[in-house]
Order: structure tokens, then sequence, then C-alpha cells
């Protein structure tokens, strides 16, 4: 699983002219850290078990920092398409071997992006590249790669992950870019996700690893780990559901409150794609609780029909349970103290009173 | 309590779970696994299996969560949430009490004269608690004002607005309130920006109404609220999606009106493509109600729940299920085509035939006598009432003359409302997108939503494709094509290029130009 997968990651992180003049930056701090976690669990043989070769990774982190001059900014839009360009250079060395696969490049492409970004609508997104400033936005049509290589049909099954802004720029007009399309004669699996429903906007934070990184990019990373279905895999529907209910528990207080910020993410195509068979990882759920149930019969009830996850006599006015994944409902009858629960990838607390 | 007994022994027994939300609220319920069990609008009722759930409330963009054991039937209540709008609401965010004042005590006044029958009040302001900006705050109202379709001046807000100041004395976050009388018509608001661009949209003045402008500007806060967006510390920020609301009242501003907030509520929906029209509200459209945006949002929302349920319905049709792809709860809906009837005929009864954004949502009407027939001679507020002529346009091109296009045809997006840059001196985007395509792609073209569903409901193996063209920067490359299709383009002769009309209305709908224009551009 993996050998024949491909994967076209970007992080764009500095921006040294993108600020209110063109000497003022606008730098995030997340995308780097957010590319190379991505490539890490790309990689990982219990993730996406990806070949290190198979990857292109395009990220401010490969650049000088600070950049010396104005011609060492990068990523520029040409770096990205470097990499496009790589998969297309293999799709024709494939084509021109008479026993070789035609077009064919691989089983899955990944295209993954981070930065700066804006859409014209819905599903499309667009990334500004690092030498972009307010007069002069470059930026690089994101979506419109994924979906031409998905037209390309180069793989069997396509993964598209876009974190970063959905909303719209006034200041880049629309307009149509130039390219022919190609015509597809099927209709490949595709999970597309973005960081924003349209126009909203995507966030980073400081996470728990103590690095900043975009809310959607460590939502996905911890879906990818532990948004397992009924079957023991992470599929396109687990990780939605996963991303869904969990991408804001990764936001400031601040962020949640803030209405220009989307606090779920947007889905394209959700066709089925598995991502991962990981073991089944529980996470710490501390309980408080009043004196007076200390002594009493705890029960933690899950899933439908509801089963209990945990039951047991309360040890103490606070107790640790790991608990996978999943909703919740913590009951201690004798004290009449009921609480529900989210676990969803990360230590919770909960205090029933 | 009222299990039901299955006949299977492993199936649990199932209970009513009622969610009893807000007018327009977005309501869902998932299960232990995250997946989506139902949805519904308002007023949600389901039949579940014993378990643990969760219940999910959205009004406009805030949401509630509430996790419930069902083991018997029972009813759920989601907090009533508030949430952040342009018009300084009683009940919204973003609202200073001073705000709210200003905008009830001059939306009754008259401070300019330029007309009779109608009026439009405009309020720009600033809010930035709780984080006041450190940055001296400009005059909330410089470089707007309100035009004649001419381009000539009515009010410069700037100069005509009274400004409300915080009563503390910081001078924080003012607000510039402007009430003008108006012949009933369409008018252009102009924002002026930065570097010589400006930005315009319509507002439409009805006879005997008072059509209402709140823009919010709320500084950015990137300091401290990393964001992955573009800079937004423009001033075209006041003109961007989230930063303005449009009202429509019989006499002032009155912060404390349900429905007023309802249009709000519909606005934002709009925006975000949610789709939240449900029976309740579509009995409040099917009465006498008296609040025109709202019916106008509401349309928009209407169109929008029925084309969904039709692409949705297609889909499921067509596509073969794959694996670890589960069905998704479908949003029920029991309106119809003829529901928009209603609401047009409402509409009409309540600003006259002349509103475009009424008149675009004629062109839908299932009653054939409803739909308007004269070409649109004034852009319309909402871009999805653009989109409607434009549709409409394929059918009878003189419905969308090519000296509209010609004003707003440098389309910024800023949903729902049409946005456009003006004194732009770019070239024709219709032009471009011709010129942009070869023969080739031209002939080939179809949108993404068909091209889609076309492949799946086709299936068949891939055919091998021969290199595409140089790759470019911003986009993609240029397209391979199967050989014999490619021969046959290369006999075509030269000069003008035949189209496929199907080709040519996917293009006309996918990029909102008019069907006359495009005619126009494959000609030159």
């Amino acid at each position: 699983m993996g050998a024949q997968d491909f994967a076209v990651v970007v992080g764009v992180e500095r921006y040294p002219s993108f600020g209110r003049t063109t000497t003022d930056p606008l730098d995030l701090q997340g995308p780097d850290n957010d590319a190379r976690a991505v490539a890490d669990w790309l990689t990982d043989p219990t993730g996406g078990a990806v070949p290190a070769e198979n990857i292109r990774c395009v990220t401010s982190a490969s650049y000088p920092d600070p950049f010396p001059n104005s011609a060492a900014v990068g990523p520029k839009p040409r770096d990205i398409a470097g990499a496009f360009r790589w998969l297309e250079g293999i799709a024709q060395r494939n084509n021109s071997r008479i026993d070789g696969p035609g077009l064919t490049v691989g089983n899955r492409l990944y295209v993954y992006m981070s930065g700066h970004g804006y859409a014209k609508r819905r599903q499309e997104a667009a990334v500004f590249t690092a030498n972009a400033t307010r007069s002069r936005p470059l930026h690089v049509e994101a979506s419109r790669w994924a979906e031409w290589f998905y037209q390309a049909e180069y793989f069997r099954e396509y993964v598209v992950w876009m974190d970063c802004c959905m909303n719209p720029d006034l200041r880049i007009r629309t307009e149509p870019v130039g390219y022919r399309e190609v015509v597809p004669s099927s209709s490949p699996p595709l999970f597309s996700a973005f960081a924003a429903r349209y126009p909203g906007q995507a966030v980073e934070a400081a996470q728990a690893d103590g690095e900043y990184h975009g809310a959607f990019t460590w939502a996905l990373l911890k879906g990818l780990r532990s948004a397992v279905d009924d079957n023991g895999a992470i599929t396109s529907h687990s990780l939605k559901g996963y991303l869904v209910n969990a991408m804001q528990t990764f936001m400031t207080d601040e962020q949640r409150r803030d209405e220009r910020v989307s606090k779920e993410p947007d889905f394209g195509s959700e066709d089925g794609i598995v991502f991962a068979r990981p073991p089944q990882a529980a996470f710490d759920v501390t309980v408080h609780v009043p004196a007076a149930a200390v002594g009493r019969r705890y029960r933690i009830m899950t899933g439908s029909p509801p089963r209990n996850a945990r039951s047991g006599i309360v040890p103490s006015q606070a107790f640790t349970i790991p608990l996978p994944n999943g909703l919740y409902v913590v009951t201690v009858p004798a004290a009449k103290l009921t609480e529900g629960i989210e676990v969803i990838g990360v230590a919770r607390e909960i205090s029933l009173t | 309590m009222s299990p039901v007994k299955s006949a299977s022994p492993e199936r649990p027994p199932s209970y009513t779970l009622r969610v009893e939300g807000q007018p327009a609220d977005e309501l869902f319920v998932i299960d232990s696994s995250f997946g989506l069990v139902t949805r519904g609008v308002e007023r949600l009722e389901a039949r579940l299996p014993a378990g643990v759930y969760k219940v999910k409330s959205r009004r406009a963009r805030q949401e509630t969560e509430q996790i419930v054991l069902v083991d018997r039937d029972q009813t759920v209540r989601p907090e009533p949430t508030s949430f952040a709008s342009p018009a300084p609401f009683g009940r919204t965010t973003l609202t200073h009490e001073y705000h709210r004042d200003a905008a009830a005590l001059e939306s009754q006044n008259v401070h300019v004269v330029a007309g009779i029958g109608a009026r439009i009040f405009v309020q720009s302001r600033y809010w930035t608690a709780p984080m006041p900006t450190t940055e001296p705050q400009e005059h909330p109202a410089r470089g707007l004002s309100l035009r004649r379709l001419t381009g000539q001046t009515i009010v410069d807000y700037e100069q005509a607005s009274v400004v409300a100041l915080n009563p503390q004395g910081d001078g924080r976050d003012p607000a510039a309130s402007c009430t003008v009388a108006v012949d009933p018509g369409t008018y252009l608001l102009r924002q002026e920006v930065a570097g010589g661009v400006t930005v315009e949209r319509s507002v439409v003045a009805s006879p005997d109404w008072q059509t209402q402008v709140f823009v919010l500007k709320n500084e950015p806060r990137t300091a401290t609220v990393p964001s992955a967006g573009a800079p937004t510390a423009d001033p075209a920020l006041a003109l961007l999606p989230d930063s303005v609301s449009v009202l429509m009242s019989r006499g002032g501003f009155e912060p404390w009106r349900d429905d007023m907030e309802l249009a709000e509520v519909a606005r934002i929906a709009l925006t975000d493509g949610r789709r939240i029209m449900s029976d309740q509200l579509m009995q409040m459209l099917d009465g006498k109600f008296d609040n025109p945006m709202l019916g106008i949002f509401g349309a928009h929302i209407l169109l929008l729940s029925l084309d969904r349920a039709a692409e949705e319905a297609q889909a499921d049709s067509a596509k073969a299920p794959t694996a670890g792809a589960a069905d998704r709860p479908r949003l029920e809906l029991t309106l119809e085509a003829h529901d928009l009837d209603v609401i047009v005929r409402n509409l009409r009864r309540l600003v006259g035939d002349g509103h475009p954004d009424v008149e675009a949502l004629s062109l839908r009407a299932s009653d054939p006598s409803l739909r308007h027939r004269k070409p649109l001679t004034e852009p319309p507020m909402l871009r999805r009432s653009w989109s409607l002529f434009v549709a409409a346009s394929n059918d009878k091109p003189s419905l969308c003359p090519p000296d509209l296009w010609a004003r707003i045809r440098h389309m910024t997006p800023s949903p729902p409302y049409l946005t456009w840059l003006s004194g732009s001196s770019g070239t024709d985007p219709a032009r471009d997108l011709v010129k942009s395509m070869s023969p080739v792609a031209v002939a080939t073209t179809r949108s993404k939503r068909t091209r889609r569903v076309a492949a799946v409901a086709g299936g068949g193996r891939r055919r091998a494709v021969p290199a595409g063209g140089p790759l470019t920067a911003a986009g993609p490359p240029l397209a391979a094509l199967p050989p014999d299709r490619l021969a046959s383009v290369r006999k075509r002769p030269a000069g003008r290029r035949r189209v496929d009309p199907d080709v040519r209305k996917q293009m006309s709908l996918d990029n909102d130009i008019p069907r006359a224009v495009l005619d126009r551009a494959f000609r030159a």
C-alpha cells in the first residue's frame, strides 16, 4: 500500500512583500511545519507509506532565511509548477516505453498545499506564492492543477488537501486561465478537502507539539492517525466525519468566536478511499466529580446501541480513562450525574456537576 | 418512553428525537463515529436506534452542540445564539449600542434630498472591541459615495454623514450614517480603493421603501489570530461579503425586528451556499410578509435548495457505490418550483415590477406569465440574480444586453452581492475567455459538474492521450487529445470558430457571461 503513490507537498510560509507595502512581510508560522508533518505521514509505513522519492516538497524552508534579495524569494509559481512538471515528465517517459503503462504514473496522487490563499468560488482554492505583493498577487491555481491531473487520469485515485483561506480577494479580477482541457474517459476516486468553506478564512495556531500548524492540517494529521471506522480503516468517510467535528478543537477561543473563520472544512468529492489501517489510538479523558460521587459506580456509554465503553467505581474526584475517538455519555447514576463528551484525537477533561 | 421492538434481536429499540431550533437554524444529528445521521432546518424529528448522538445547531455561523443519550423519546432545544452582522441589531454581536442608536435615529431623518419616493440609508462603522486598534481610524465613510447610473455623484458620504462617536470620548469606532431621499430606481454604491481602483455595486430604491446598507469595518486581527488569508486592511475590505448587509424597511431601521434579523440570517446562508429554507420559512414567505430582502434572499435559497436536490438525485442515480463511501443523508424537501411563483407575486406586490433582483427571480417561475421579458437595463444587487439573467439569456439573448455587461464585466467575487471593479482599463473578459481557448478546447469544454457526472455515467476505460502542451506557471498545461481528435481539429479551416451551442451555453453559465456577449466575442 502506497508504493505506487506520489505526492506534491507545498508550504509557503514567508511572504516578504505581501504586507501593507512591498517592504512589509506578511508571514505565516505554520506552512513549513505543516508540509513537513504531512510529508512525514506520507512516508510513514503506518501512514501513507509513500516512497520518499515519490514526493516533491516545495516549501519556504528550502529557501534561504532571510531572502538575500528579491530574486531569491521563493517558492515562486514556477517552482510549484515544476513539481507538477515532474509528474508530467514521468507520464511522458512511461508513455514512450513500448511495454510501459501508457501515461499512468502511479496509483494515487496526493496534492497538499498550505499558505495564504483565496478562492474565486467554492472548492476552487489558489495559494499565493512567496513573491506576491498587494499590487501583484502572484499565485498558483492549486485546485485547477489538481483538477487537470484528475482529468488527465495519470493516477487511479486522487487526494487533494488545501490549507488556505477560501475568502474572495477583490484585487484579483476573475479571469480565465489559459489552458486547454483534457477530456476524461472515466471518473477515478477523488477525495478533496479544503480548510475553509467559501468565503471563509482558515487559521493557524500553536498546537500540542509546541509548533504552529494550520488548524485544518493539524486536524487532518490527527484524523489520519485516529479516525478509524468500524472496520479499523481510515476512509474518506471516517476522515471527513472526524474533520468536520474536530477542526475547531484546534483553534483558539478567539478564532472560534470569529465569524470570518470557517469552523468546518469543506469537501468536494468524497469517493471511497482508504488512507491507512493504523492500530486504534486512545486518548486520556480526565473526569472530575464532586466528593459525593467518589466510591459510586460510574458508566461510560458510546455507540448505537449504547454499550459500555468503561465502567467501574469512581476512585477519586479526578480520574483518567483512555478512550478512542467518539461520542460518550458519562454517568454516575447514584449521584444523578450525567454529561456528554466528545473525544477527538486529544486528551480531554470533563466535569460532572 | 415508547421503545419499538425490532424483529431482529440485534437491532436496538428506536426512539423519537425531536430538535426544535429557532427559525432558519440548521440542525444536524451526528453518531458516535462522527457520521451525519440526519439533518433539518428549524425543526427535526427522527426515529433513531438507541445510542449516543450529538445534536448540532447552526445559526448564521454560530454553532451549539449537545451530546445526548437517546434511550427514550426526547426533545432537544438548542440554546439560542447570537451572530455577527454589519447591521447593528439588538441581538447580534459586533455592535456598539451607540451604533444601534445612531442607525435607528438617523434612518428616520433625511440628510440629502436628491429625489422623491424612496430612500437609501447607509451606515458605515468600525467595530474593533474587545481588542481596540491602536492605529488611528480614518473616517468610516472615506471614499464611499452614492452615484447615479451615469456616474454622477449624489452623495459623498464622508461629507454628508452624521458621525456617532464613542461615548467614552476616545474617538474609537465611529459610525457614519446618512439618509438620502431619491427617486425610485437603481443607484451605485462606490468605494474608492487605493491606487485609483474603485469597487461598485448597485443599490435598488423601491417606491415607498427605504433600502438600508450597513458597512462594517472590522480591523484585521492578524497579530493575534494568524489567518491563512490575504491581507485584509485594504479600503476595499469595506465591500467584502461579510462586511455588508442590505435590508429594506418601510420606515427607519428597527434593531429589534425579528424578521429583519431573519433576513440577515438568510443573507449569510446565501453567502455560504447553505440551504436553510424550511416549511416554516416558506409559510412566512407565502403569507403577507413585509420584508422584501427576506423574500429575495429566501427565493434564492429556495432555488439553491431545489437545484442542489436535483443535482444530488442525479448524482445518486449515476454513481455506483465505491468502497468506503457511505450514503449521505439528504435534506428532505417538501418545497416545489411553484413556491417560487408565490414569492415572486408577493415581492412584486411589495416593490413593484421594476426591481432587477425580483425580475431575475421571475425568470425561474413555473408560471410562464410571471416571467420577465424585457432586456435587463440595471445591474441587480445580487450575483445570483445576475446569473439568472445570464442563464435565461441563453434562450433569449436580448434579455442581457452587451452594454450592461460593459458596465459590470470586471466582476469581483463578493458573495452574495454583484460587485465589480469600475473604471478598470482591462480587456473584456468574454474576449479573453474566447481567445484563451483554442479550437480544440472550445470544442471539448464541459462544465465541471456535468463533466464529472457524465464521466461517471459513461464509465468505460481511459484512453491513452498524448503529451500536453507547455506548462504554465499559474495554471495547468495545455490539453492533450487523442490523435484522431487532434487530426480532425487541425483540418478545420482557420477563421471563425464553429462552436457547439451547448458548449457556448456552458461557457456562458460557468463564467456568468451573457450569451449575446459571448456570441459576439466568438464572431470577433
